[in-house]
């Protein structure tokens, strides 16, 4: 294979600029040792205030799981990098993805569906594609025109292979859904008292996976 | 030892110069031609012609940052073996990596009567330009041919974060050299 002129010509960049790469690795190996002692110390200073201040948080009998697998929200304001993905040229391919939906409310394998996934920016501008290949299930009592569940059978970057993903179409009711949608999907008053349909409330925030912030 | 101590024995012919540079930077050296070239054999040819062509170059050159002196003379071995290797042999990660790089600037797109040394001070130019993160990270990269795991892991970020940064590091490298007249 054939060297490409901009691959020999950054062999002679500025020597500091070599030495400063190679240095920063090293201490950034031992900052993230203090990091993570740091983090350590404030949680067991944290749990210990809360400990002494609100005792009752310790006695609930059942702690909320979170099967938001792959998918946090986070404030949108701050990141601006989301992972979608889209079944384009399929019967599903208006629908989005939701949240993490336990096995034992799904139905039946109904369909196999190939999605393309990938991060894009806040500009809708995508960063990187993947193709995946998923099994569709039914949900228990809800028609596949509402919403179903993927499982997936290639790893995408933001998703597991273990875990159902809820599939939803935004143009459905989704009243009874809620708890698997990222985001609010219903209809509501809006900031001026007008009622606002699900379309109009159906926003990008919807699809959003955030996980760490876009470093600038 | 220290850099300059290293050199005054090349100078000197003394050939315990190899054997010190070799403790000292023959993991870097290694890791330089094993992310370039995928396996270790070729890679410990690489860097022992690498020890071979900083004896032979030091005098009369006496590099005043000695560790990319012989960083360089690694890189340039390693990326001239590469050129040879079967597809099979070949490592993956460079693979992607210079193609990426090809992206930015193919040889066709470079202005005429430009050269590697312009290319070079456009680019260092560049990176001066980049916060310290991404330019450490895009210079991991390609410079170092790391793969996006090892940076991930390196400066504990995602590797998302990661292929993001390089992405968004090489639109405006593109950018540049284009304003710079480096590309058509």
């Amino acid at each position: 294979m054939k060297i490409s002129r901009i691959a020999r010509a950054i062999n002679d960049i500025d020597d500091e600029l070599l030495i400063d790469a190679e240095r920063s690795s090293a201490s950034a190996r031992g900052a993230r040792l203090i990091k993570w002692v740091s983090v350590a110390a404030c949680f067991a200073v944290l749990l210990t205030v809360l400990a002494l201040v609100s005792p009752s948080l310790f006695d609930s009998e059942e702690i909320p799981v979170d099967t938001d697998i792959g998918a946090q929200e986070t404030n949108p304001a701050v990141y601006t990098e989301r992972y979608v993905y889209r079944a384009s040229d399929s019967f599903y391919s208006s629908y989005i993805g939701g949240k993490v939906i336990e096995e034992e409310k799904l139905g039946q394998k109904i369909d196999s569906v190939t999605v393309t996934a990938g991060w894009e920016n806040g500009s809708g501008e995508r960063l990187t594609e993947e193709r995946l290949r998923a099994e569709v299930y039914a949900i228990e009592g809800v028609p596949k025109e509402t919403a179903v569940a993927l499982r997936f059978l290639d790893k995408g970057e933001a998703l597991t292979l273990t875990h159902y993903y809820f599939f939803l179409n935004p143009e459905a009711d989704l009243t009874e859904l809620q708890e698997y949608v990222i985001g609010a999907i219903t209809p509501t008053e809006g900031e001026y008292g007008e009622e606002t349909s699900p379309d109009d409330v159906v926003s990008d925030e919807t699809v959003q996976y955030f996980t760490e912030p876009r470093v600038e | 030892m220290d850099d300059n101590k290293i050199v005054e024995m090349y100078f000197a012919r003394d050939e315990k110069a190899i054997s010190e540079t070799a403790e000292k930077y023959g993991k870097l050296c290694h890791k330089i031609a094993y992310n370039i070239l995928g396996n270790n054999e070729d890679s410990e040819e690489c860097v022992n012609d690498a020890y071979v062509g900083v004896w032979n170059s030091i005098p009369p050159a006496r590099p005043t940052r000695f560790m990319a002196f012989l960083c360089k003379i690694t890189r340039n071995l390693s990326l001239g073996r590469l050129e040879y290797l079967t597809r099979e042999k070949r490592s993956r990660t460079s693979v992607i990596s210079l193609s990426e790089l090809e992206d930015i600037l193919p040889d066709e797109a470079i202005s005429s009567g430009i050269s590697d040394g312009e290319i070079s001070r456009a680019i260092s130019e560049f990176l001066k330009g980049e916060n310290e993160t991404s330019r450490n990270v895009f210079i991991r990269k390609y410079y170092f041919f790391d793969s996006v795991k090892d940076i991930a892991g390196r400066y504990s970020f995602s590797e998302s974060k990661v292929k993001s940064m390089l992405f968004h590091a090489r639109t405006r490298l593109k950018e540049h050299l284009t304003k710079e007249g480096i590309k058509i």
